[in-house]
């Protein structure tokens, strides 16, 4: 197992909005989907990732569905809705410009 | 007992992490762990499910939604644990919300809904002040000369008038070709009048029929649209059908049929004035594009009427001078319809029951504060113990609060069906202009609007203070039971005095309304008024000229004649029919000199005098001598004869009464005051004409017949009718009434006044005896270990009773004294009413009190003592 880091505060919101982009899923497979695609390095329990979905949820940037997985059985899914799309690529952007900037800062 | 309860499960949250929790138990397995060891390993990973919960619940909307409807249902059992309290506060809010729901909903039709148009706020009239008031009607050459002028809106006229139609009397609207255009209304059947259906004098004889006419009388026939109407006459071909609900601009006052403007000489037979720019009778109107300033554009139509009528009025040579000043001093101005629909009198009235329903809302919100307070301060000990162990303040208000708001809720639906009921009741008793015209009530989701949010806000803000009160408490005090009963006792003592003042001046001003009544329905008006049955026909519209008119009278005079003594007892006709709007006057010249305008004249037919019951001063009455040819006479009433000739005797005198017709009349008798009209009015300057001698005989004649008894009525009604039958089988009878049938309508606002003030003011001083009932009886219960005490130790039912009522009787006395101070700076003082309302509000007090201080002297001392 790779070495794990705790989310940076306030990411986690952004990292969902990411990955619903590709497709809805439900929380297990947003987890696992995050541990693939930043390769290990973050992990989110579920006492985090709930409410964060549901704050989502509240906010009108996901909605949620009961649908059959393909093992048949009934999971809730999340997926993106238009205004969470405008919201993912407003928080993109500022990801962009913090990141770089944060780089350029240490970097220094 | 349970003061917190469990946090009920949320199914779908736990299966969102059973899914989750299972997932990871898979995937263990699949890393090949047993069974058991992966369900240790992803619990172990999992983490407790209870904190994730929580934190789901705080701080979302659908958690703060789930809480408010928890509150609601613990605010719903609390109130069924009351039946009692809730049952009060809920009658009072009825009674409040629902008499300002039934206003509402009249105000809204009658103000938002009485243009039934496109656009009813860009149409305005062409309104004229004059020195005697003022009005609507201006001529139809100064309406052409604008026809065609876009500055001033799309100008258009409709004049209304009687017509017999197939031998029924309808109201008829002559309109100007662009009448609907403007008015954007689409043919329903047919087609509607065009401006190229209006353009030769009496060159178009069609006619548009509104939708109520095609279905009461021509039974939705569709083939009716190409048939011919016989109207005043001729026949006019109907060329279309109005959509339903289309009867003219006033819903209040619906026309059944519309004619071209040209055909005016057609449907007003005996007068034309269509080229005459000097006769005021057409309204104009019309419709101002949006961003119109109408007062400056009044300016330029005032200037614009002044520069028409100048000529003419230098040209003319009849009109004496005064006439011409008075021309002169009109200014016409643009007034929106709207404000224009409603009489003046029914919006005055309109405008007092407003404040009259807006204070009996004040009064059942101030017996909602005062329950609710009241209910506090039961429940002490309940909400000391849950600050106590930690709920915040805010919580409990909150809690409260829930409560107020299903009581507003069901208060709200309660004053909604009360409303609904007593709305087209009201509306029944209204006066409206025009007769068979009638005000339709319907709730529409504007009046919803309207019941919810007072409901809502009633509640809030007169459960708020309560709540804020009940919450402020010494825990320590509270929880033990003992002290702090009184937190809140005072704001409710100062409540019932509000309420006692509100309701003891609304009871006055009732009082007033309906003694006002009374006076006018009995005043003296100087003739006999029991019995009277009156009916009225209208030859000119069937082309019955001047002698021919009087012909009619004639024949119609004898024929009564020969029924005296078998249907009815006398019999008489004349232009004026007594109480109504409508009567003449005349000018009245002596030697040349004008001495004013006679405000009633009346032609008359011989039998006048005895059948109204008018009694002979000096002189004599009208005789067979005094026919058309003959010397011309007249009589005046007592008040004439002491104005016009101040230092001398009337009788003899002569006077001119219209310089279009010269010659003099002689007075040959005086007679007794009357109040023919209208008895609020008093006008008893009277001149009394025989009809054949007056040189322009009466269009319209109302025929008067007194019965012996009421019994009698009917009889003498068909006789009438079979008399005017047998004149012209084609005359319409109309506005057949008694005149206890004519002063119900005449007086419809006073009554309406009198009706709605003395409901609202029962119902006022009903809900401030609630209040003061529900605070003493909660009272008694709080004090019933004192009592009890008391009672153990011999007190007499004085020594008890008097420290409970001393207060409130103190409170009520402040009340009232308050009450009759803003009625005395009001200028209201009436020494019989305010007395009257006190005496009122001080028995209805006792009745309220008597109950609980009847319970307390009942105390049981054993069962008091032992405690709750």
């Amino acid at each position: 197992m790779a070495s794990q880091d705790e989310l940076i505060p306030g990411t986690l919101e952004v990292l969902t909005l990411g990955i619903l982009s590709h497709g809805a899923l439900h929380g297990w497979g947003i987890a696992q989907k995050l541990k693939l695609l930043s390769r290990e390095i973050l992990q989110v329990n579920q006492g985090s990732l709930y409410p964060a979905l549901h704050k989502l949820e509240a906010a009108g940037w996901v909605k949620a569905e009961w649908k059959a997985t393909p093992e048949g059985r009934q999971a809730k899914f999340y997926a993106l809705t238009a205004t969470g799309r405008k919201r993912l690529a407003g928080e993109k952007a500022r990801w962009a410009r913090l990141s770089t900037a944060m780089s350029w800062v240490l970097d220094a | 007992m349970s003061l917190f309860r469990r946090r009920p499960r949320d199914p779908e949250l736990d299966a969102e992490l059973r899914y989750h929790l299972d997932q990871l138990v898979a995937q263990y397995e699949r890393e090949g762990l047993s069974t058991e060891e992966a369900r240790r390993q992803a619990s172990l990973d999992f983490g407790g499910v209870e904190p994730t919960k929580e934190a789901l619940r705080d701080g979302r909307w659908l958690e703060a939604f789930r809480r408010a409807a928890r509150d609601l249902c613990y605010g719903a059992r609390q109130l069924a644990a009351a039946p009692g309290f809730t049952a009060v506060a809920v009658l009072s809010l009825a009674l409040g919300i629902g008499a300002n729901t039934a206003l509402f909903s009249i105000l809204n039709t009658a103000l938002l809904r009485l243009i039934p148009v496109e656009r009813p706020n860009e149409l305005y009239w062409f309104r004229v002040d004059t020195s005697d008031g003022g009005g609507y009607r201006l001529n139809y050459p100064f309406f052409a000369s604008l026809a065609h002028d876009a500055r001033f809106g799309q100008v258009f006229c409709a004049y209304s008038t009687n017509a017999s139609v197939s031998n029924e009397r309808l109201e008829v609207d002559l309109v100007s070709g662009n009448y609907f255009d403007v008015l954007g209304v689409r043919p329903w059947r047919g087609r509607l009048l065009r401006p190229d259906d209006d353009r030769v004098r009496l060159g178009h004889p069609v006619v548009v029929v509104t939708h109520a006419y095609w279905r009461e009388r021509l039974h939705e026939d569709p083939a009716a649209v190409g048939r011919s109407l016989r109207i005043n006459g001729g026949l006019y071909t109907i060329i279309g059908v109005t959509p339903p609900g289309f009867a003219g601009t006033e819903a209040a006052f619906p026309r059944q049929m519309f004619v071209p403007l040209h055909m005016k000489p057609a449907i007003t037979p005996g007068w034309d004035g269509l080229d005459k720019p000097l006769v005021s009778w057409l309204p104009i109107l019309t419709r101002l594009p949006p961003g119109t300033d109408p007062r400056a554009l009044s300016h330029e139509l005032h200037a614009r009427y002044h520069a028409f009528q100048k000529p003419h009025l230098d040209a003319d040579q009849k009109l004496v001078l005064a006439q011409k000043e008075y021309f002169r001093h009109w200014r016409v101005r643009l007034e929106p319809l709207r404000e224009a629909v409603l009489a003046e009198d029914v919006q005055r009235h309109l405008r007092t029951l407003v404040w009259v329903v807006l204070a009996l809302l004040l009064l059942a919100c101030a017996n909602l504060a005062g329950l609710l307070l009241a209910r506090g301060q039961d429940r002490q000990r309940e909400i000391a113990t849950r600050l106590a162990v930690g709920a915040s303040r805010a919580r409990i208000v909150t809690q409260l609060l829930m409560e107020s708001l299903l009581l507003g809720l069901l208060g709200g639906a309660a004053g909604l069906l009360f409303g609904a009921w007593c709305a087209p009741a009201i509306a029944a008793w209204f006066p409206l202009a025009g007769e068979g015209s009638r005000l339709d009530v319907k709730l529409d989701p504007l009046v919803f609007a309207f019941t919810l949010t007072v409901s809502l806000l009633a509640c809030v803000v007169f459960g708020l203070w309560p709540a804020l009160v009940s919450t402020r408490l010494d825990l320590v005090a509270a929880i033990k039971g003992v002290g702090g009963w009184r937190a809140g006792g005072r704001q409710r003592q100062w409540l019932l005095a509000a309420q006692v003042a509100i309701a003891v001046v609304l009871l006055a001003v009732a009082g007033r309304f309906a003694q006002r009544l009374q006076t006018l329905i009995h005043t003296d008006v100087g003739f006999t008024r029991e019995r009277l049955l009156i009916a009225e026909i209208e030859p000119v519209l069937l082309n019955y000229d001047g002698p021919a008119r009087i012909a009619l009278y004639q024949k119609l005079e004898a024929k009564l004649r020969e029924r005296v003594g078998r249907e009815f007892v006398a019999a008489t006709v004349s232009n004026v029919s007594p109480i109504s709007r409508f009567n003449w006057s005349t000018l009245f010249y002596v030697n040349g000199e004008p001495r004013g305008v006679i405000p009633r004249a009346n032609q008359v037919g011989l039998d006048y005098l005895p059948t109204l019951g008018i009694r002979l001063k000096r002189g004599r009455w009208f005789d067979e001598r005094d026919r058309a040819g003959s010397p011309r006479v007249a009589v005046i009433s007592e008040t004439t004869a002491r104005e016009a000739f101040p230092n001398g005797d009337a009788l003899g005198q002569r006077f001119m009464a219209d310089p279009r017709s010269p010659g003099t009349f002689e007075i040959v008798g005086i007679v007794s005051d009357v109040e023919l009209n209208d008895p609020r009015r008093p006008e008893r300057e009277m001149v009394y004409f025989a009809y054949p001698q007056w040189p322009f005989p009466a269009q319209d004649i109302a025929i008067q017949v007194r019965v012996a008894t009421p019994a009698a009525a009917p009889a003498a009604l068909a006789a009438v009718r079979g008399i005017v039958a047998g004149l012209d089988p084609n005359l319409p009878l109309f506005n057949v009434r008694t005149i206890e049938q004519a002063l119900d309508t005449l007086l419809a606002a006073e009554r309406l006044a009198a009706l709605l003030g003395g409901f609202f003011a029962f119902a006022a001083a009903l809900l401030s005896a609630i209040g003061l009932y529900g605070m003493l009886a909660r009272d008694v219960s709080a004090r019933r270990k004192e009592i009890g005490v008391k009672l153990a130790l011999g007190a007499t039912a004085r020594w008890i009773l008097w420290p409970l009522l001393r207060e409130s009787l103190g409170f009520t006395l402040a009340g009232l004294g308050a009450g009759v101070a803003v009625l005395a700076a009001a200028g209201f003082w009436d020494s019989r009413m305010i007395p009257a309302a006190i005496t009122l509000m001080l028995a209805t007090t006792a009745l309220a009190a008597s109950l609980p201080g009847f319970r307390a002297t009942r105390v049981d001392p054993a069962a008091a003592l032992r405690g709750d």
